[in-house]
Formats: structure tokens, sequence, C-alpha cells
């Protein structure tokens, strides 16, 4: 398993649901990500030792796959978030004209 | 013309993801708490005979608990579906995590190894919940 290549994957799909917020998320996505690639490291060194039995090292991978799972679904919420902020910032600058030509508050 | 474009923004400004809800930072916040307390405890009995299943069954059965509330919470709120996900996610790993202590709990690395993923998961889950609080 090639943990670097595993991370690049993973930052780009991370980088590809962020869109323009991918500078303020850069930070704790990659951090998170590296995090997550040591400990897949951690799992081949601990099961090339025999420290953990052929079942446990599959049920670590299983929640290894969970974890990054778990960091990609917060990377995609924030960008869920950032498409609606970007939308709520759209509806906020036409939200005064309408409301003074209306006369009352639309918007 | 005017007011059915007005009509037409209002109507169309979506709520993609669920609202912040205090009790779900919480109880990840407890949920935490009682995973990082059992790991520092197999952090210092891991390869002992304390460190058996069998005499920390009632963790896992109580962490049952716990995360049931909170999938039932949040599968009540619209827009939920990623942390709904996060938290089944959870629940598998949790059983994978039992299954491991079933195995035995030999060294102190795997018990490393174990909080190491637990602390990212919940963190993420925690992360998201708050950026719903503050708008990202």
């Amino acid at each position: 398993m090639n943990t670097r290549e595993v991370l690049k994957e993973m930052t780009l799909a991370a980088k590809g649901s962020l869109g323009d917020k991918w500078p303020e998320m850069k930070s704790y996505t990659e951090s998170e990500l590296k995090k997550l690639a040591e400990t897949m490291s951690m799992i081949q060194k601990l099961s090339a030792s025999d420290a953990i039995t052929k079942k446990q090292a599959k049920l670590l991978l299983d929640i290894q796959k969970n974890t990054a799972r778990t960091v990609m679904l917060t990377v995609e919420g924030m960008g869920l978030m950032a498409v609606e902020k970007t939308l709520d910032n759209a509806f906020a600058v036409v939200k005064t004209p309408i409301n003074t030509l209306l006369g009352w508050k639309l918007l | 013309m005017l007011f059915l474009f007005g009509l037409l923004v209002s109507a169309c400004t979506p709520q993609l993801i669920s609202t912040y809800d205090e009790k779900v930072e919480n109880s990840l916040m407890e949920l935490h708490g009682k995973l990082e307390t059992f790991f520092i405890e197999m952090e210092d009995i891991a390869g002992t005979p304390a460190a058996d299943y069998m005499l920390h069954k009632g963790f896992y059965d109580d962490l049952q608990f716990n995360l049931s509330y909170l999938s039932i919470r949040c599968r009540a709120k619209l827009n939920n579906e990623k942390t709904v996900e996060q938290l089944e996610l959870l629940e598998s790993s949790l059983k994978s995590l039992e299954e491991i202590h079933k195995e035995g709990i030999a060294s102190y690395e795997l018990v490393r190894t174990l909080r190491e993923q637990f602390n990212i998961a919940l963190t993420a889950i925690l992360q998201l919940e708050l950026a719903k609080k503050r708008g990202l």
C-alpha cells in the first residue's frame, strides 16, 4: 500500500469538493489526511511484526477506511455550506433593491 | 415582474445542510470522553489480564446506547445525511473495535493506533457540527 499516493489522491478529492473554499480548509484537511496516512503505515508495521492477528489487521483497516470516509464527509459537508453561504451572499445583494422597489419586505 | 423575481429568489434559498444542534455537540463530547478514558486505561493495561474483553464488555454496551441516541436525533433532522452517515461509520468502527478486543489487546501500539483513529473520526464529526454553528 503506497500511503503517499493514497494521501495525494484523497487531498485532490478534498480540494475538488471544497472548490474556492479550499484555502480556508486546506490546513485542517491536509493535517487530518496526513494523520490517516501515518496510521495506515502503523497498521502495516503492526501486521508485519505479528503484534496483531490477521483478523485484527483486517478490522483495523476497516476502521481506517471508516475514518477516512468520515473526514471526507466533513469536507463535503463544508463544501455544501460554502455553496449555501455563496447563495446567501448573492441574495443579500439583491435584497435591499428589491425590498425598496416593492415598498415592503419580501426578502 | 419584479414581484415574481422576488418570489423566485426567496423560493430558491436552499438549506443544503442541517442546522447546528447543541445536544449533538454535547453528546459527541461525552462519547469522546468515554473513548479517551477507555483508551488511556487500555494503554496502561494492554497485554495484561486486566485488558480482557469480558472485563470491559459494559463499556461497549454503554457506548452503543450513546450512539443510538445520537443517531436517532440526527436522523430526525432534515438535510443531515452527512452527519448520519458519519455516525453509521462510527458505529461500524465501534463494532470492529469490539471484535479486535475480543481477539485480545496485546500491545500499547495497537491501542495508540486505535485511539488515533477514533480521535480523527470524532474530531471530523464535531468539526462538521461546529461548522453548522458558525456557518463555515
